[in-house]
């Protein structure tokens, strides 16, 4: 009888061990993350605040639309740029530029007006595309983290660890690694807003380690899940239009 | 001819305008108010211009006003960019269109525009061979240019752009018809075009742009049967432009440049012109010699075959400062521009300055210094 009961103990313990229980797949994690933020079709008003020392030295306000691999957004403040558009057509990233009516065709990499985050970070359109996971989903106390590896040397980033809420798996903040390992930059996902289906972070802040006196702060606001918008909307023809 | 189509212009956009308006489902405009100050010290030795026999000033001013209005109604949209140039010193007033155009759309993918458009065709950050319409202006790559008067009919699909224009002229022999494919492969993206210029000129062009992470190589070529470039004879005699265009004696020019994501606030663009019609290094010193008489072929960037340029430009973290720095440079003839530059990008102010000092014998300044303050609402 004892060593029955202490089968049934030894059984009990390994199903609510970690590595047994309710095991989440990290593939499905990116997915939903993909689909729940990065890569879910969607119009909305961003407004981007560069800070410094806790004083907003610059701010943009902008009309994004998201559609499938392509992402339009037409700067609508401050004035001197007004009217200034970007895309990102799933290959290419393009800049049109009213003041001489041109079409540019600009770097990933480059600074994203400016900010603390590149044109990469913030016109990116799946992370499933961009990175390869990097082991089991772990967890904390608080926390599931998802590591991520750059499948190449495109990726602005080496590395990337997500920390996901560990009751609801809504990103809580995103760590981006140099090729050394250390913290470049962290990205943090705030003031999240019922999309019906979804949660959907409304402000991101993002900090640079290198320079700790500055931030960069997005706040999301009219979001509309899904776009009207038609696929001929995404091309380099319809920007100047 | 100028005055009639200046009133014909307003008529059109105070009648467009108080129609749109009134039945208007999106008004935008914006108002930009530049103000150039140019400060000229002339060169004394130049053969260009001896003793200033061209009476240039030394100081040059010019406001320019830009009201720009923008009505949308459903597939209709008209586009309308005066300009208004007041030069304080000769108190002269000059009113214009940069553009009025209406533009409809037949469908999704069909458009055709009537009236006065700026055409961008080309890759080039400085020289655009393969745009038969307008080039830039190499001292201020940002200038609002005056577009053209054409007809413009567009089909857009996913991953294939074609375009007609046509720009009529008083004779029909003598106005212009382009047509233009353009598409793309992954991060490559090209084009080709064939312009019918008036008076026989014809011209093949293509370009090509390829967008990489971190820097982007684009380029632009074309074959014409004409010559645009201003040519002297190795006496230093202007070669009349010949009346008869033939493709017996072809004519090509090309452009490759790239742009460079140094790091990330820092950007690098290198851009190499060759053509086939250019002056030999003996020419330019017969030229020079008979100077200021052949005056009209003078080129202040580049006159032979090679020219480069390069600029390297810092932006700061806020978008609000960028200094910069841009050079010419021709080997044949030994034409040096540099022009280092500051701006300083406010809320609605922008603030441009920019010495140009020149490097050779052949040039009308030694230096010059411009200031642009701008206004935007």
């Amino acid at each position: 009888m004892k060593t029955l009961q202490l089968t049934f103990l030894i059984v009990v313990l390994i199903l609510h061990s970690p590595s047994v229980r309710a095991q989440i797949k990290p593939l499905d994690l990116l997915t939903k993350l993909d689909n729940n933020f990065f890569a879910m079709d969607m119009e909305f008003n961003m407004q981007m605040q560069i800070l410094r020392k806790e004083k907003v030295k610059r701010t943009y306000t902008m009309k994004v639309f998201r559609k499938g691999k392509k992402l339009r957004l037409t700067i609508l403040e401050p004035s001197i740029e007004r009217d200034r558009r970007i895309l990102n057509d799933g290959d290419n990233l393009w800049m049109f530029l009213p003041r001489s009516s041109k079409l540019i065709k600009i770097p990933y990499k480059q600074a994203f007006l400016g900010g603390d985050a590149s044109n990469r970070d913030i016109l990116r359109i799946s992370l499933v595309e961009d990175y390869d996971i990097l082991g089991p989903v772990e967890r904390t106390e608080k926390y599931l983290i998802l590591r991520l590896k750059a499948k190449d040397l495109k990726t602005a980033y080496n590395q990337v660890n997500f920390y996901l809420d560990r009751q609801t798996e809504l990103p809580v903040s995103q760590e981006m690694l140099s090729l050394s390992g250390k913290v470049i930059k962290t990205i943090r996902y705030d003031d999240f807003t019922d999309l019906g289906e979804v949660l959907f972070p409304t402000k991101l802040t993002i900090l640079d380690a290198l320079n700790k006196d500055s931030k960069t702060i997005f706040t999301y606001s009219e979001i509309t899940k899904g776009t009207s918008k038609q696929a001929i909307f995404f091309t380099t023809a319809l920007l100047s239009k | 001819m100028n005055g009639f189509v200046k009133h014909i212009g307003l008529l059109l956009y105070c009648f467009f305008s108080s129609i749109l308006l009134y039945t208007q489902n999106e008004f935008s405009y914006r108002v930009i108010n530049e103000n150039v100050f140019t400060y000229n010290l002339i060169s004394e030795d130049t053969p260009v211009n001896p003793d200033n026999l061209l009476e240039l000033s030394e100081l040059e001013t010019i406001n320019r006003f830009f009201p720009i209005g923008t009505f949308k109604k459903d597939r209709l949209r008209l586009q309308a960019e005066p300009r208004v140039l007041v030069d304080p010193i000769s108190e002269n007033v000059d009113f214009a269109f940069n553009e009025l155009y209406v533009r409809y759309g037949i469908s999704e993918a069909f458009y055709v525009t009537f009236g006065k458009e700026r055409i961008n065709w080309g890759t080039g950050t400085v020289w655009n061979p393969s745009n038969p319409f307008l080039q830039k202006d190499p001292f201020r790559l940002d200038n609002r240019l005056e577009g053209i008067f054409l007809t413009n009919l567009e089909y857009i699909l996913p991953r294939l752009t074609l375009n007609v224009l046509f720009a009529p002229s008083k004779k029909i022999p003598a106005s212009t018809l382009a047509l233009k494919a353009t598409s793309t492969i992954k991060s490559f993206d090209y084009s080709f075009n064939y312009a019918f210029l008036g008076n026989g000129r014809q011209q093949f062009a293509c370009d090509f742009n390829l967008g990489m992470d971190n820097f982007t190589f684009y380029g632009e070529g074309l074959l014409r049967n004409f010559s645009n470039t201003g040519l002297v004879d190795p006496l230093g005699n202007i070669t009349p432009m010949s009346k008869k265009n033939s493709w017996e004696n072809v004519r090509s020019e090309f452009v490759l440049g790239t742009m460079l994501n140094t790091f990330i606030r820092t950007l690098l663009i290198m851009e190499y012109r060759y053509r086939s019609d250019f002056n030999t290094k003996s020419s330019i010193a017969g030229f020079t010699s008979f100077l200021p008489l052949n005056l009209e072929v003078y080129d202040p960037i580049s006159m032979g075959r090679h020219s480069f340029f390069s600029q390297i430009s810092y932006t700061d973290r806020y978008s609000k400062y960028n200094v910069n720095t841009s050079v010419f440079f021709d080997p044949i003839t030994q034409q040096l521009l540099c022009s280092p530059g500051f701006i300083y990008h406010g809320e609605n102010i922008k603030l441009e300055i920019n010495p140009f000092i020149y490097g050779n014998s052949l040039s009308l300044y030694d230096i010059q210094g411009r200031v642009v303050l701008s206004f935007f609402l």
